[in-house]
Protein backbone atom coordinates (compact mmCIF):
# COMPACT_ATOMS: atom_id res chain seq x y z
CA UNK A 1 0.00 0.00 0.00
CA UNK A 2 1.49 3.29 -1.05
CA UNK A 3 -0.11 6.39 0.49
CA UNK A 4 0.56 10.10 0.46
CA UNK A 5 1.89 9.84 4.00
CA UNK A 6 4.34 7.13 2.99
CA UNK A 7 5.54 9.24 0.07
CA UNK A 8 5.82 12.24 2.34
CA UNK A 9 7.94 10.30 4.87
CA UNK A 10 10.24 9.02 2.16
CA UNK A 11 10.58 12.46 0.60
CA UNK A 12 11.20 14.19 3.92
CA UNK A 13 13.49 11.46 5.36
CA UNK A 14 16.58 13.67 5.38
CA UNK A 15 14.96 16.60 7.19
CA UNK A 16 13.35 14.44 9.87
CA UNK A 17 16.62 14.26 11.82
CA UNK A 18 15.76 17.24 13.96
CA UNK A 19 17.30 16.28 17.30
CA UNK A 20 20.95 16.75 18.27
CA UNK A 21 22.79 14.47 20.68
CA UNK A 22 24.91 15.73 23.55
CA UNK A 23 28.13 15.12 21.62
CA UNK A 24 30.50 16.09 24.42
CA UNK A 25 28.94 13.67 26.88
CA UNK A 26 28.58 10.79 24.44
CA UNK A 27 32.03 11.18 22.90
CA UNK A 28 33.59 11.23 26.35
CA UNK A 29 31.82 7.93 27.10
CA UNK A 30 33.05 6.40 23.84
CA UNK A 31 36.63 7.61 24.36
CA UNK A 32 36.77 6.30 27.93
CA UNK A 33 35.20 2.99 26.89
CA UNK A 34 37.68 2.50 24.05
CA UNK A 35 40.62 3.40 26.29
CA UNK A 36 39.56 0.95 28.98
CA UNK A 37 38.99 -1.77 26.38
CA UNK A 38 42.55 -1.27 25.07
CA UNK A 39 44.04 -1.61 28.54
CA UNK A 40 42.00 -4.68 29.33
CA UNK A 41 42.40 -6.42 26.00
CA UNK A 42 45.96 -7.80 26.49
CA UNK A 43 45.26 -9.22 29.92
CA UNK A 44 41.88 -10.47 28.82
CA UNK A 45 43.31 -12.13 25.73
CA UNK A 46 45.90 -13.97 27.83
CA UNK A 47 43.24 -15.16 30.31
CA UNK A 48 40.96 -16.29 27.51
CA UNK A 49 43.85 -18.20 25.90
CA UNK A 50 44.68 -19.96 29.19
CA UNK A 51 41.01 -20.76 29.76
CA UNK A 52 40.66 -22.17 26.23
CA UNK A 53 43.73 -24.40 26.60
CA UNK A 54 42.43 -25.68 29.95
CA UNK A 55 39.01 -26.37 28.43
CA UNK A 56 40.55 -28.34 25.55
CA UNK A 57 42.69 -30.43 27.94
CA UNK A 58 39.67 -31.21 30.14
CA UNK A 59 37.55 -32.03 27.09
CA UNK A 60 40.17 -34.42 25.64
CA UNK A 61 40.56 -36.20 29.00
CA UNK A 62 36.79 -36.41 29.47
CA UNK A 63 36.23 -37.69 25.95
CA UNK A 64 38.75 -40.48 26.40
CA UNK A 65 37.33 -41.42 29.78
CA UNK A 66 33.69 -41.35 28.62
CA UNK A 67 34.26 -43.36 25.48
CA UNK A 68 36.19 -46.06 27.30
CA UNK A 69 34.00 -46.13 30.35
CA UNK A 70 30.57 -45.87 28.81
CA UNK A 71 30.73 -47.56 25.46
CA UNK A 72 33.79 -49.65 26.21
CA UNK A 73 33.37 -53.40 25.94
CA UNK A 74 34.51 -54.15 29.45
CA UNK A 75 31.22 -53.02 30.98
CA UNK A 76 29.36 -56.00 29.70
CA UNK A 77 30.72 -59.41 30.24
CA UNK A 78 32.39 -59.17 33.60
CA UNK A 79 31.93 -61.92 36.16
CA UNK A 80 28.63 -63.80 36.32
CA UNK A 81 26.87 -64.60 33.02
CA UNK A 82 23.52 -66.12 32.05
CA UNK A 83 25.35 -69.19 30.71
CA UNK A 84 26.06 -70.01 34.35
CA UNK A 85 22.29 -70.59 34.76
CA UNK A 86 21.23 -72.05 31.43
CA UNK A 87 22.97 -72.76 28.08
CA UNK A 88 20.02 -71.45 26.03
CA UNK A 89 20.02 -68.19 27.96
CA UNK A 90 23.80 -68.09 27.58
CA UNK A 91 23.49 -68.39 23.77
CA UNK A 92 20.89 -65.62 23.66
CA UNK A 93 23.07 -63.40 25.80
CA UNK A 94 26.04 -64.13 23.54
CA UNK A 95 24.05 -62.93 20.52
CA UNK A 96 23.14 -59.72 22.31
CA UNK A 97 26.77 -59.19 23.34
CA UNK A 98 28.01 -59.66 19.79
CA UNK A 99 25.47 -57.13 18.55
CA UNK A 100 26.30 -54.66 21.34
CA UNK A 101 30.01 -55.05 20.64
CA UNK A 102 29.42 -54.44 16.92
CA UNK A 103 27.35 -51.30 17.60
CA UNK A 104 29.89 -50.05 20.13
CA UNK A 105 32.67 -50.24 17.58
CA UNK A 106 30.57 -48.32 15.08
CA UNK A 107 29.61 -45.68 17.66
CA UNK A 108 33.21 -45.31 18.83
CA UNK A 109 34.49 -44.56 15.32
CA UNK A 110 33.07 -41.04 15.32
CA UNK A 111 31.98 -39.92 18.72
CA UNK A 112 31.05 -36.28 19.01
CA UNK A 113 30.72 -36.38 22.80
CA UNK A 114 30.63 -32.59 22.97
CA UNK A 115 27.26 -32.82 21.23
CA UNK A 116 24.42 -32.39 23.73
CA UNK A 117 22.25 -35.19 22.34
CA UNK A 118 25.12 -37.69 22.27
CA UNK A 119 26.17 -36.69 25.78
CA UNK A 120 22.61 -37.40 26.97
CA UNK A 121 22.54 -40.75 25.20
CA UNK A 122 25.87 -41.70 26.78
CA UNK A 123 24.44 -40.81 30.15
CA UNK A 124 21.46 -43.09 29.50
CA UNK A 125 23.82 -45.93 28.56
CA UNK A 126 25.73 -45.35 31.76
CA UNK A 127 22.47 -45.71 33.72
CA UNK A 128 21.64 -48.92 31.84
CA UNK A 129 25.07 -50.34 32.67
CA UNK A 130 24.44 -49.65 36.34
CA UNK A 131 21.06 -51.39 36.13
CA UNK A 132 22.69 -54.31 34.32
CA UNK A 133 25.45 -54.68 36.93
CA UNK A 134 22.90 -54.57 39.75
CA UNK A 135 20.54 -57.04 38.05
CA UNK A 136 23.36 -59.52 37.40
CA UNK A 137 24.38 -59.21 41.03
CA UNK A 138 20.79 -59.92 42.12
CA UNK A 139 20.61 -62.89 39.77
CA UNK A 140 23.83 -64.30 41.23
CA UNK A 141 22.32 -64.05 44.69
CA UNK A 142 18.73 -65.23 44.08
CA UNK A 143 19.36 -67.69 41.24
CA UNK A 144 16.99 -68.25 38.26
CA UNK A 145 14.21 -65.67 38.08
CA UNK A 146 12.15 -65.08 34.94
CA UNK A 147 11.52 -61.38 35.64
CA UNK A 148 15.15 -60.59 36.42
CA UNK A 149 16.31 -62.36 33.26
CA UNK A 150 13.77 -60.42 31.22
CA UNK A 151 15.13 -57.17 32.74
CA UNK A 152 18.63 -58.16 31.61
CA UNK A 153 17.49 -58.76 28.03
CA UNK A 154 15.52 -55.49 28.10
CA UNK A 155 18.71 -53.73 29.19
CA UNK A 156 20.58 -55.21 26.21
CA UNK A 157 17.84 -54.12 23.80
CA UNK A 158 17.72 -50.63 25.20
CA UNK A 159 21.50 -50.34 25.02
CA UNK A 160 21.47 -51.44 21.37
CA UNK A 161 18.74 -48.88 20.64
CA UNK A 162 20.72 -46.07 22.34
CA UNK A 163 23.89 -47.06 20.48
CA UNK A 164 21.96 -46.90 17.22
CA UNK A 165 20.76 -43.43 18.12
CA UNK A 166 24.37 -42.36 18.78
CA UNK A 167 25.45 -43.78 15.39
CA UNK A 168 22.56 -41.95 13.73
CA UNK A 169 23.44 -38.69 15.46
CA UNK A 170 27.13 -39.09 14.53
CA UNK A 171 26.13 -39.62 10.91
CA UNK A 172 23.90 -36.58 10.99
CA UNK A 173 26.73 -34.39 12.31
CA UNK A 174 29.18 -35.84 9.79
CA UNK A 175 26.78 -35.23 6.89
CA UNK A 176 26.16 -31.68 8.08
CA UNK A 177 29.90 -31.00 8.27
CA UNK A 178 30.41 -32.40 4.78
CA UNK A 179 27.59 -30.26 3.38
CA UNK A 180 28.91 -27.21 5.18
CA UNK A 181 32.36 -27.90 3.74
CA UNK A 182 30.93 -27.87 0.26
CA UNK A 183 29.70 -24.32 0.71
CA UNK A 184 32.93 -22.97 2.22
CA UNK B 1 30.46 12.03 -4.00
CA UNK B 2 33.58 10.11 -5.04
CA UNK B 3 35.65 12.50 -2.95
CA UNK B 4 33.45 11.91 0.13
CA UNK B 5 33.89 8.16 -0.25
CA UNK B 6 37.67 8.53 -0.51
CA UNK B 7 37.76 10.77 2.58
CA UNK B 8 35.71 8.19 4.45
CA UNK B 9 38.07 5.40 3.43
CA UNK B 10 41.06 7.41 4.63
CA UNK B 11 39.33 8.22 7.92
CA UNK B 12 38.39 4.58 8.44
CA UNK B 13 41.97 3.48 7.71
CA UNK B 14 43.18 5.91 10.35
CA UNK B 15 40.54 4.65 12.80
CA UNK B 16 41.83 1.13 12.24
CA UNK B 17 45.25 2.38 13.34
CA UNK B 18 43.61 3.67 16.53
CA UNK B 19 43.75 7.36 15.59
CA UNK B 20 41.44 9.08 18.09
CA UNK B 21 41.02 12.21 15.94
CA UNK B 22 39.82 10.10 13.03
CA UNK B 23 37.42 8.30 15.33
CA UNK B 24 36.02 11.62 16.49
CA UNK B 25 35.69 12.78 12.89
CA UNK B 26 33.71 9.67 12.03
CA UNK B 27 31.59 10.11 15.16
CA UNK B 28 30.75 13.73 14.26
CA UNK B 29 29.86 12.75 10.72
CA UNK B 30 27.28 10.15 11.75
CA UNK B 31 26.23 10.95 15.32
CA UNK B 32 23.22 13.13 14.54
CA UNK B 33 21.64 10.75 12.03
CA UNK B 34 22.23 7.75 14.27
CA UNK B 35 20.94 9.54 17.33
CA UNK B 36 17.71 10.45 15.55
CA UNK B 37 17.20 6.85 14.45
CA UNK B 38 17.67 5.65 18.04
CA UNK B 39 15.46 8.43 19.36
CA UNK B 40 12.61 7.50 17.00
CA UNK B 41 12.91 3.83 17.97
CA UNK B 42 13.11 4.33 21.70
CA UNK B 43 11.39 7.66 22.38
CA UNK B 44 13.73 8.24 25.29
CA UNK B 45 16.68 10.66 25.31
CA UNK B 46 18.86 8.71 27.73
CA UNK B 47 18.23 5.36 26.03
CA UNK B 48 19.03 6.90 22.64
CA UNK B 49 22.29 8.36 24.00
CA UNK B 50 23.26 5.01 25.53
CA UNK B 51 22.55 3.23 22.25
CA UNK B 52 24.56 5.81 20.32
CA UNK B 53 27.56 5.38 22.63
CA UNK B 54 27.32 1.58 22.63
CA UNK B 55 26.93 1.42 18.86
CA UNK B 56 29.94 3.61 18.12
CA UNK B 57 32.05 1.58 20.55
CA UNK B 58 30.94 -1.64 18.83
CA UNK B 59 31.69 -0.10 15.43
CA UNK B 60 35.19 1.06 16.42
CA UNK B 61 36.00 -2.24 18.09
CA UNK B 62 34.80 -4.28 15.11
CA UNK B 63 35.90 -1.96 12.33
CA UNK B 64 38.39 -4.56 11.11
CA UNK B 65 35.46 -6.83 10.23
CA UNK B 66 33.96 -4.26 7.85
CA UNK B 67 34.57 -5.61 4.35
CA UNK B 68 33.40 -2.62 2.34
CA UNK B 69 34.66 0.64 3.84
CA UNK B 70 32.31 2.63 1.63
CA UNK B 71 29.37 1.01 3.41
CA UNK B 72 30.37 2.25 6.87
CA UNK B 73 27.21 4.36 7.23
CA UNK B 74 24.76 1.56 6.50
CA UNK B 75 26.85 -0.86 8.61
CA UNK B 76 26.71 1.55 11.55
CA UNK B 77 22.99 2.06 11.01
CA UNK B 78 22.46 -1.72 11.22
CA UNK B 79 24.35 -1.79 14.51
CA UNK B 80 22.22 1.06 15.89
CA UNK B 81 18.96 -0.55 14.75
CA UNK B 82 19.94 -3.97 16.11
CA UNK B 83 20.90 -2.42 19.44
CA UNK B 84 17.57 -0.57 19.61
CA UNK B 85 15.60 -3.75 18.88
CA UNK B 86 17.68 -5.66 21.38
CA UNK B 87 16.93 -3.04 24.04
CA UNK B 88 13.22 -3.17 23.19
CA UNK B 89 13.31 -6.94 23.61
CA UNK B 90 14.99 -6.53 26.99
CA UNK B 91 12.18 -4.16 27.91
CA UNK B 92 9.86 -7.02 26.94
CA UNK B 93 8.22 -5.28 24.02
CA UNK B 94 6.74 -8.25 22.18
CA UNK B 95 6.21 -7.98 18.45
CA UNK B 96 3.41 -10.52 18.63
CA UNK B 97 1.26 -11.76 15.80
CA UNK B 98 -1.83 -9.73 14.95
CA UNK B 99 -5.10 -10.91 13.49
CA UNK B 100 -5.30 -8.91 10.27
CA UNK B 101 -9.09 -9.09 10.11
CA UNK B 102 -9.45 -7.80 13.65
CA UNK B 103 -7.51 -4.65 12.83
CA UNK B 104 -8.78 -4.22 9.30
CA UNK B 105 -10.79 -1.19 10.25
CA UNK B 106 -7.64 0.75 11.07
CA UNK B 107 -6.22 0.50 7.57
CA UNK B 108 -8.06 3.41 5.98
CA UNK B 109 -5.90 6.46 5.52
CA UNK B 110 -6.79 10.02 4.91
CA UNK B 111 -6.02 11.12 1.38
CA UNK B 112 -3.89 14.18 0.66
CA UNK B 113 -0.85 15.09 2.70
CA UNK B 114 -0.03 18.78 3.01
CA UNK B 115 3.49 19.79 4.01
CA UNK B 116 4.03 19.51 7.77
CA UNK B 117 6.89 20.73 9.94
CA UNK B 118 9.42 17.83 10.07
CA UNK B 119 9.84 18.39 13.83
CA UNK B 120 6.13 17.67 14.28
CA UNK B 121 6.38 14.51 12.19
CA UNK B 122 9.44 13.36 14.14
CA UNK B 123 7.60 13.95 17.42
CA UNK B 124 4.42 12.26 16.19
CA UNK B 125 6.41 9.16 15.17
CA UNK B 126 7.98 9.01 18.65
CA UNK B 127 4.53 9.13 20.22
CA UNK B 128 3.31 6.03 18.35
CA UNK B 129 2.99 2.73 20.25
CA UNK B 130 6.39 0.97 20.38
CA UNK B 131 5.55 -2.02 18.18
CA UNK B 132 3.98 -0.09 15.34
CA UNK B 133 6.59 2.64 15.62
CA UNK B 134 9.40 0.11 15.15
CA UNK B 135 7.82 -1.35 12.03
CA UNK B 136 7.01 2.09 10.63
CA UNK B 137 10.53 3.41 11.19
CA UNK B 138 12.09 0.32 9.64
CA UNK B 139 9.80 0.35 6.62
CA UNK B 140 9.08 3.99 5.81
CA UNK B 141 12.32 5.61 6.97
CA UNK B 142 15.01 2.95 6.83
CA UNK B 143 13.83 1.20 3.68
CA UNK B 144 13.46 -2.33 5.07
CA UNK B 145 11.17 -4.68 3.14
CA UNK B 146 8.39 -6.42 5.07
CA UNK B 147 10.34 -9.66 4.68
CA UNK B 148 13.42 -8.08 6.31
CA UNK B 149 11.28 -6.62 9.10
CA UNK B 150 9.66 -10.00 9.70
CA UNK B 151 13.08 -11.64 9.98
CA UNK B 152 14.50 -8.90 12.20
CA UNK B 153 11.57 -8.87 14.62
CA UNK B 154 10.73 -12.59 14.39
CA UNK B 155 7.19 -11.96 13.18
CA UNK B 156 5.34 -12.90 10.00
CA UNK B 157 5.28 -10.72 6.89
CA UNK B 158 1.53 -10.39 7.36
CA UNK B 159 1.96 -9.06 10.91
CA UNK B 160 4.58 -6.61 9.69
CA UNK B 161 2.19 -5.30 7.04
CA UNK B 162 -0.67 -5.00 9.53
CA UNK B 163 1.45 -3.25 12.15
CA UNK B 164 2.72 -0.91 9.47
CA UNK B 165 -0.76 0.00 8.22
CA UNK B 166 -1.95 0.61 11.76
CA UNK B 167 1.04 2.78 12.56
CA UNK B 168 0.58 4.80 9.35
CA UNK B 169 -3.08 5.27 10.18
CA UNK B 170 -2.29 6.37 13.73
CA UNK B 171 0.43 8.71 12.51
CA UNK B 172 -1.99 10.20 10.01
CA UNK B 173 -4.46 10.91 12.82
CA UNK B 174 -1.78 12.41 15.05
CA UNK B 175 -0.52 14.70 12.30
CA UNK B 176 -4.05 15.80 11.55
CA UNK B 177 -4.53 16.62 15.24
CA UNK B 178 -1.27 18.54 15.38
CA UNK B 179 -2.14 20.49 12.22
CA UNK B 180 -5.54 21.40 13.65
CA UNK B 181 -3.92 22.63 16.89
CA UNK B 182 -1.32 24.72 15.06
Amino acid sequence: MSTDLEKYLQRQREVLDVESPDDQLIWEGIRTGLHQADGRSDRKRMLIRIRNIAAVVILVLSVGYMINDIIGEQNLGRGFTLADIDNGLGDREKEYRTLVSFKQEEAKMFSYVDNVIIAELLEEIQKLDTIYEQTMKDLGEIGYNEQVIQTIFDTYEKKIYLLELIILENNKIRNYETEEGLFL
Amino acid sequence: MEETININRRVIDKCLEGDIKAQFQLYKQYSKAMYNIASRFLNNKMDAEDILQESFMTAFNRLGELQNKDAFGSWLKRIVINNCISLQRKRRIQFEEIDEQRHGEALELEEGMPEVDPALVHQAIKELPAKGRTVLVLRALEGYSHKEIAETLSITVSTSKTQYSRALSLLNGKLKGKRDVN
